[in-house]
């Protein structure tokens, strides 16, 4: 893609600045926002999405953690992975590998932009898996994850599920699981509830733990998305190292679901609490 | 033309507009070799929760792409609110649209040498898209995808829709269904539900309907649809209306059409053209619709621009 010029604006009363591009070692390139602060950087944190309907429901809750972060002197870098959301490449770049390999990308584009060498890792949802690959290879780095998925077969099986649901109320007969991924092997790609699913991406979601992931010596702040249970990832975090936090998060959010938003979400409570709850738990990590 | 072809051709301008407060955040999607065109497509998705600038599997990512790599320069936004626009937006109700942002988009469009515009709207982009281009000459063109014509009160277009549009004998139906019952007996949110129903279609046999409808009716279109698209009508701009054949909006509309609507849709011939596809367009929950709506983009865009 031709370049183009980075969008930037500094926020009048915080002097926040916030830049909106795209980065990369080679072509295509990803999509970036950044928020730094107003004066020296404390520390940074690079915060790894989600993909489809997950990158989309989470998506101004990722921009408002960012601006709470550089209010308290704390730079954020939130991406795209390439061929998701708003970065360039089709959806057939995309698998969990592709996913993990780009946080090294944007750790450094960060530490580009800052000087900064100590950094904290935000992940939500199936992006938790780049953000704790990351603190992996970055021993003690604090590690934030939102709503995880702990195992990759539950996540397909949850999407499936919906998927079905949503055929069921339509008008179109629903397929069964089976059939559909033997589709997606046989024929390179499957729609479910509107999203590609290519197979590339479909296999390397097969049979993936977090909990291979194994950050060791990090803090690690685990905020469920409503009652899940964590102790599947707590016990051997714990185990290998990691000081594990659960936060605690009555508010649910059905990912894969879309509505029409009625209101904006800030300034609603839960999305105050968990902003604002998280962002406190980093700057605490990162100044320790 | 594969996404690697196209991408090739297109420039992705992230942009914070208007210059001044940068108040909403944009991608301009421009012609690499500059624009062929000097009409722009202006872009105004529903408000899906997070960021209006994607939309569901990157549709308007593949349609501003596309529409570029065609010459046409194109810019799709986030309201205030979401994505990465500040804050400060209203509650999203269709009958408060967000017409500020969107001449915001048209005059950014205009800083990179468009005169002429063909506005997309989806929900509540739809009636930003006929409130906003009310107000702006050199429109070229209105394409609404699945526009509410009525302002829906609670929920997803479910109790008044059920109330307005469905039968009495498939209330009936419904109500005796034994999955129907166990809900009622179950939840005190269904039987709230039930009284909403029952109520509005009481209501609605007297000939009221909820609160902020039309005069013409309970279904008829909302004063927040009908008076613009009289006025677009009488300026000669022309409107194309697509709906899927399962939308419950278009349904609505066909009611509505019976009423002061159905007067416009005469008066403006051909000028307002209403298309169907076969499924649900809402929501774009379906690969095969949002290929089918893009389409529909972008022959329109061609059409307004021959």
């Amino acid at each position: 893609m031709t370049r183009f010029e980075p969008a930037v604006r500094i926020h009048p009363d915080t002097g926040i600045r916030e830049e909106v591009s795209f980065f990369g070692d080679r072509e295509p390139a990803m999509f970036f926002g950044l928020h730094l602060p107003a004066g020296e950087v404390r520390g940074a944190v690079v915060s790894c999405p989600s993909v489809h309907a997950e990158l989309i429901k989470a998506y101004r809750k990722d921009v408002l953690l960012g601006r709470t972060l550089a209010e308290q002197g704390y730079a954020t870098l939130r991406y795209h992975y390439r061929g998701a959301g708003n970065s360039e490449g089709s959806g057939s770049e995309l698998t969990l590998d592709a996913m993990i390999g780009s946080v090294e990308e944007a750790r450094a584009e960060l530490a580009r932009r800052t000087g900064v060498d100590r950094f904290a890792y935000h992940g939500t949802r199936l992006g938790c898996f780049a953000a704790a690959a990351a603190a992996e290879h970055d021993p003690g780095a604090p590690l934030a994850l939102w709503s995880p998925v702990i195992e990759t077969d539950d996540f397909m099986r949850e999407i499936f599920r919906s998927h079905y649901i949503a055929a069921l109320k339509g008008e179109e007969k629903p397929e069964p699981t089976a059939r559909m991924v033997e589709r997606v092997k046989s024929e390179g790609e499957i729609e479910l509830l509107g999203y590609n699913f290519s197979r590339d991406f479909y296999e390397s979601l097969e049979g993936r733990r977090l909990d291979a992931h194994q950050p060791k010596g990090s803090p690690v702040l685990l905020v469920p998305f409503g009652p899940k249970d964590m102790s599947t990832l707590v016990e051997p975090w714990t185990a290998c190292g990691a000081t594990v936090t659960v936060f605690e998060n009555s508010s649910e959010e059905a990912w894969w679901l879309a509505g029409d938003a009625t209101k904006p979400e800030e300034g609603q409570e839960r999305i105050d609490k968990l902003i604002g709850g998280t962002a406190s738990w980093i700057v605490e990590q990162l100044e320790a | 033309m594969t996404t690697e072809a196209v991408q090739s051709r297109v420039v992705d301008q992230p942009v914070f507009f208007p210059p001044d407060e940068k108040t909403y955040f944009g991608f301009a999607t421009l012609p690499a070799e500059g624009p062929a065109s000097t009409t722009a497509v202006i872009l105004l998705s529903g408000t899906h929760t997070g960021s209006t600038t994607m939309g569901r599997n990157r549709m308007w990512v593949k349609a501003a792409r596309t529409l570029a790599g065609r010459g046409y320069p194109t810019i799709r936004i986030d309201y205030a609110g979401l994505g990465e626009s500040l804050s400060g937006g209203p509650i999203y109700d269709l009958e408060l649209p967000a017409v500020h942002a969107f001449n915001e988009a048209v005059e950014q469009m205009r800083s990179y040498g468009a005169s002429r515009f063909v506005v997309v709207g989806t929900c509540f982009g739809s009636r930003t898209a006929i409130a906003g281009a009310v107000e702006q000459r050199d429109i070229a063109g209105l394409l609404l995808l699945a526009p509410p014509v009525r302002n829906p009160t609670k929920g997803d277009g479910g109790t008044d829709h059920l109330a307005l549009y469905a039968s009495t004998a498939d209330l009936a139906k419904r109500a005796v269904s034994m999955r129907t019952i166990r809900k009622l007996l179950r939840t005190k949110k269904a039987r709230s539900v039930a009284r909403r129903v029952f109520t509005g279609k009481v209501q609605a046999s007297l000939g009221r309907g909820p609160a902020g409808e039309g005069q013409g009716g309970a279904t008829d279109a909302a004063p927040g649809f009908l008076e613009p698209i009289k006025r677009l009508v009488q300026r000669g701009v022309p409107i194309r209306i697509v709906y899927g054949e399962s939308d419950i909006f278009w349904t609505e509309f066909q009611k509505a059409a019976e009423g002061r609507l159905g007067q416009i849709l005469e008066r403006a011939g051909d000028l307002m053209r209403v298309e169907t596809v076969p499924g649900i367009i809402r929501g774009f929950t379906s690969v095969r619709i949002q290929e089918a709506c893009n389409q529909h983009v972008l022959d329109f865009v061609e059409e307004c621009t021959r």
